[in-house]
């Protein structure tokens, strides 16, 4: 009866104990704006992605590339979706060809006309929750400034970005920005006030891409 | 506080107003607060007694029952001692004693050898022949003309100079033969000192024996007799082991943690990497295991050397099911060595790889080929390590058999001490609450020392005029108990 008992403590203890590894996960995806404005940036992105973000994943994780340009609400728009392998040696390799992806993506020197970032945003969002990590960012290298085509609706739902931390970074002055430097400020707290409502888990703009790395690691 | 005020424009008068309800209130009732003051005195300081009084007693039995299983596990060590050396004695005589009737049979042939040689030498030799006495007296022998005389002496002359050389060839030859066995007898005599000089050894050997088992046999009986120098002496003993055993074990952990740290990296390989039981990645926990793993043969191991017995149950196994149990734990030691030796190359492979893939990342592939050819020594090194760990960590069995020993008479003697500690604390908060009530029934009685006083002056008003007798020490405080 004993010997019973604790065979069910054990096969109880062992149920709760053995968890998915979802829940240890990280999904991120970065989103790069190709638009007239930023386009030029397009290098140093795939080189901030490279020595922040994918060094800092691990077995299990997994990174999306989206493009932003003038209709980012494309499955086309994704330029990778990896999820990187159990075993670390083969992780590594999926890593070193994402790097390549990145700099023939970067090569490209593609240019957009207008710019649909909350179209990107939102496809990322979807792409995020499906791989059912337990952390979900969201990385918008861009200047932040939507402008989308005639006809072109984008409205966040309320729960948009449920679960998910969204970081801007290597946000580009636009001119008039020098001039009133307000108006970042101002556009800044509108793409928060914006993704707060939406959801989001917090937005954070980072000044230096060096805190990006440890920022996903305080967040996994 | 202002809140209490009746007139909170006039502070004082209001404080004073407060003052004097209290005073009267707490005179009224002044014999329920004094009672209840002495309640409470009485009820801590009897609480408290009583916590150190099962305290002490709680402790005196521990103590007892600590050195009743200190006196048995001394009796049980001795016992040990003794049965192990009887043992070996045993096994020495019963080899002496095989070997005692070939030794003995050895020494009564070279006796027997040894007598026959002596009576061989004891055998008169033959004398030297006088012959030469004779030849020369026959030589002497004047010789006349007369030929035939002549040729007769010649003839006597010559057959006894042959008889002369035969004889002393005899003698000669006999005295080569004494001079031969008596070098024969000298190996022999060595031969027979070398015997006895063995027999000697032995004998000492057995006497040595003796006198340690006399001395386990005396402390033996001193653990029987119950003497507190014995339990003493054993406290001691446990308390010492105790450390040493510790202090081998937290370097046995230490070992474990490098070995676990070692293969932790490459078990990521091997399991799923994303994996996590209890919050803790599946290579890690597979790394343990393996650690543990290790550490549980080491302990099957041991114990079917026989140097701990940490499983009662294999001591009865037979010797040939153990030799067999013992051959699987140290083949699966060997096996788990390899394993981690293997992993061991593994993990410098990975760390590589990953410092490689970094710099390539930041865009330094140069350098990354560079230092990934660097030098073997780390990788040769880290298998060795992962090779030796195991072993090292397979000895685990004996610091940990002997802290479990020593741990449960030196935690019985710390849990004696904090009973005591815990006792002595009591007795000193049943002290101190007595005195504590005393004291408040004291500050009370200052307080409404006024209305008492015109009360006093009311009741017996003539007393009041006589001076009052100077009060003993502490009356003031059983004053108010009653």
């Amino acid at each position: 009866m004993v010997l019973k008992r604790l065979a069910l403590v054990c096969a109880l203890f062992a149920l709760t104990a053995c968890s998915d590894a979802r829940d240890y996960s990280q999904a991120v995806a970065v989103l790069i704006d190709v638009s007239g404005t930023y386009a030029d940036q397009t290098p140093e992105v795939a080189r901030i992605v490279k020595r922040e973000i994918l060094p800092g994943l691990v077995p299990g994780d997994t990174i999306a590339i989206v493009r932003i340009d003038s209709e980012s609400y494309k499955k086309s728009n994704v330029e990778a979706l990896v999820t990187l392998d159990n075993r670390p040696s083969h992780a590594n390799a999926q890593k070193l060809d994402l790097a390549k992806k990145l700099d023939a993506f970067a090569a490209r020197g593609e240019r957009s006309q207008y710019t649909d970032i909350p179209g990107a945003m939102m496809l990322a969002a979807e792409y995020l929750r499906e791989t059912g990590a337990k952390s979900r960012a969201i990385v918008l290298f861009s200047d932040m400034e939507s402008d989308l085509p005639p006809g072109t609706k984008r409205q966040f739902g309320e729960h948009e970005f449920d679960g998910i931390r969204i970081v801007a970074l290597n946000v580009k002055q636009l001119a008039r920005d020098n001039a009133n430097p307000d108006l970042l400020r101002s556009r800044l707290a509108s793409w928060e006030h914006e993704v707060t409502h939406a959801g989001a888990g917090g937005f954070n703009t980072f000044m230096d891409a060096a805190k990006l790395g440890p920022f996903l690691a305080e967040i996994r | 506080m202002k809140a209490l005020y009746l007139w909170p424009d006039h502070e004082a008068l209001s404080l004073l107003v407060l003052w004097l309800a209290s005073v009267v209130f707490l005179w009224a009732a002044r014999e329920p607060i004094l009672a209840l003051l002495r309640a409470l005195g009485e009820f801590l300081a009897e609480g408290l007694a009583s916590l150190a009084r099962a305290c002490d007693s709680a402790a005196s039995k521990l103590h007892e029952r600590g050195r009743a299983a200190l006196l048995a596990a001394g009796k049980l060590e001795a016992q040990g001692k003794v049965g192990r050396e009887i043992r070996r004695i045993d096994v020495a005589f019963t080899e002496r004693l095989g070997q005692y009737s070939g030794l003995q049979r050895r020494l009564g042939d070279l006796v027997v050898k040894l007598e026959t040689d002596y009576q061989d030498c004891a055998i008169t030799p033959p004398e030297v022949p006088g012959w030469s006495n004779a030849v020369q007296a026959i030589a002497q022998i004047p010789t006349p003309g007369d030929a035939n005389v002549q040729k007769v002496l010649e003839s006597i002359r010559e057959s006894s100079e042959d008889a002369a050389e035969r004889a002393l060839r005899q003698h000669r030859e006999d005295t080569s033969r004494r001079h031969k066995l008596l070098a024969a007898m000298a190996s022999r005599w060595k031969d027979v000192r070398d015997l006895m000089a063995r027999m000697g050894d032995s004998v000492a050997k057995a006497m040595e024996t003796t006198q340690r088992i006399h001395g386990y046999v005396e402390e033996y009986e001193k653990v029987a007799k119950d003497e507190e120098l014995a339990a003493r002496a054993l406290t001691f003993s446990a308390t010492k082991l105790f450390a040493v055993s510790a202090l081998v074990l937290g370097v046995a952990l230490g070992g474990a943690f490098v070995n676990f740290q070692l293969i932790a990296l490459p078990m990521s390989e091997l399991v799923p990497a994303g994996a996590r039981i209890g919050g803790m990645p599946v290579a890690m926990v597979s790394a343990l295991v393996i650690v543990l793993m290790e550490t549980a043969l080491g302990m099957f191991a041991m114990d079917m050397l026989g140097i701990t017995e940490l499983f009662p149950k294999l001591q009865g196994v037979p010797a040939s099911r153990r030799r067999m149990l013992l051959a699987l734990s140290l083949a699966g030691l060997l096996f788990l060595a390899g394993v981690e030796s293997s992993l061991a190359v593994l993990r410098e492979s990975i760390a590589a790889a990953d410092a490689a893939l970094k710099l390539s990342l930041s865009g330094d592939e140069a350098r990354a080929v560079t230092d990934a050819s660097s030098s073997q020594i780390p990788v040769i090194g880290q298998a060795v390590l992962g090779f030796v760990l195991p072993w090292i960590l397979a000895m685990v069995a004996i610091p940990l058999e002997m802290l479990l020993d020593s741990g449960r008479h030196v935690v019985a003697g710390l849990a004696v001490l904090t009973l005591q500690g815990v006792a002595l604390a009591g007795r000193a908060g049943a002290h101190a609450a007595t005195k504590l009530a005393a004291m408040l029934a004291a500050v009370y009685e200052i307080y409404i020392s006024i209305p008492l006083r015109i009360e006093r002056l009311v009741r017996e008003p003539g007393r009041e005029l006589t001076p009052a007798a100077p009060a003993k020490r502490g009356e003031t405080a059983r004053t108010s108990w009653s």
